[in-house]
């Protein structure tokens, strides 16, 4: 997976169940080599990384797109948050929890 | 010395003698019997605690015990006495009895009258009691609003549990693809309602140009 140029978008206040429209596009794609490219031949996806920060904590985004006939992308994700599982003397443990996850590729009939 | 002696004897025998006759003497068991009789009298009018009438009683019997040579009227008038004593001794114990019960009686009413008063109290002191509980209650609730409204301010303050996802709108078609970011709450379900202040990061606007990481 790769990571893209940071660029940051701050989204400001978005209460609960709000919505809001991205000043930004995304332009999948599975022809340029090591762009967050996975997978071979037919079953290759684009994935993302988005971190996803407020003032509570920082979540991480894996935003995946697949190639599809009826419409050109569908997409699945899953939201993890890490949180500090255990401290030692000289480490610390971390754990995930995923916040949520789509069970199937969205956009897909 | 001897004459003293024979002296004393004499005299001796003649007291005797002159008490044997006094006490044999008819006068003397009409007034023994009179005395009985005066005491047989006053424990039938004020009749007397119980115990009193039985002493009475044994007295008149040791006394006519003594005097031997009774006429029989003064025998009859002895038994009379005695079995007048033992009536007034019944009566005397009724009388008690009777005042015991009035005492007990007494003591159950002003027992009653305590507890009563205790009652009357106690209602008022727990009715005081409820009341402050009451408001005790108030208190605690409004302490309770207060502490949940508070938490649900720093939770809006902070964020709380609430995240953020971005969902690319593929459905119409388009490309580049359109985003929108979605605020889930507290949790998935969205059943808490916390503001967020989401900034998003790892991608480029010019999406396609990746950097490897």
């Amino acid at each position: 997976m790769f990571q893209a140029e940071a660029s940051a978008i701050n989204v400001g206040t978005l209460h609960a169940g709000e919505m809001k429209t991205l000043p930004r596009t995304i332009s999948p794609s599975v022809e340029i080599p090591g762009a967050g490219i996975l997978g071979e031949g037919d079953s290759k996806v684009c994935q993302y990384q988005l971190d996803i920060s407020a003032q509570n904590f920082t979540a991480t985004e894996h935003l995946t797109f697949k190639k599809e006939v009826r419409i050109p992308w569908v997409f699945e994700y899953v939201v993890i948050r890490q949180f500090v599982k255990s401290r030692g003397k000289n480490t610390i443990n971390f754990g995930y929890k995923t916040l949520a996850e789509t069970k199937r590729w969205m956009g897909e009939n | 010395m001897a004459r003293l002696g024979l002296a004393l004897l004499r005299w001796k025998i003649e007291g005797h003698a002159w008490l044997e006759q006094v006490w044999e003497n008819r006068w003397c068991g009409i007034a023994l019997t009179a005395i009985g009789a005066a005491g047989c009298l006053s424990c039938v009018l004020w009749v007397p605690a119980p115990g009193v009438s039985v002493a009475i009683m044994g007295l008149a019997a040791a006394l006519m015990a003594a005097r031997t040579k009774a006429t029989g009227a003064e025998k009859a008038a002895w038994m009379l006495i005695i079995s007048t004593l033992l009536v007034t001794e019944v009566l005397a114990i009724h009388k008690d009895r009777e005042l015991h019960d009035e005492q007990i009686a007494l003591l159950f009413k002003q027992g009653e009258n305590i507890k009563g008063q205790a009652e009357t109290k106690f209602g008022e002191l727990g009715g005081k009691l409820e009341g402050e509980i009451d408001t005790g209650k108030a208190i605690l609730d409004k302490t309770n609003s207060v502490m949940k409204l508070s938490e649900q301010n720093l939770q809006n303050i902070t964020g709380g549990d609430s995240f953020a996802v971005v969902t690319p709108q593929v459905w119409n078609g388009l490309v580049p693809i359109p985003l929108t970011i979605y605020n889930y709450g507290a949790d998935a379900r969205g059943s808490y309602g916390y503001y967020s202040r989401p900034r998003i990061e790892g991608f480029s606007s010019q999406s396609v140009q990746y950097v490897p990481s």
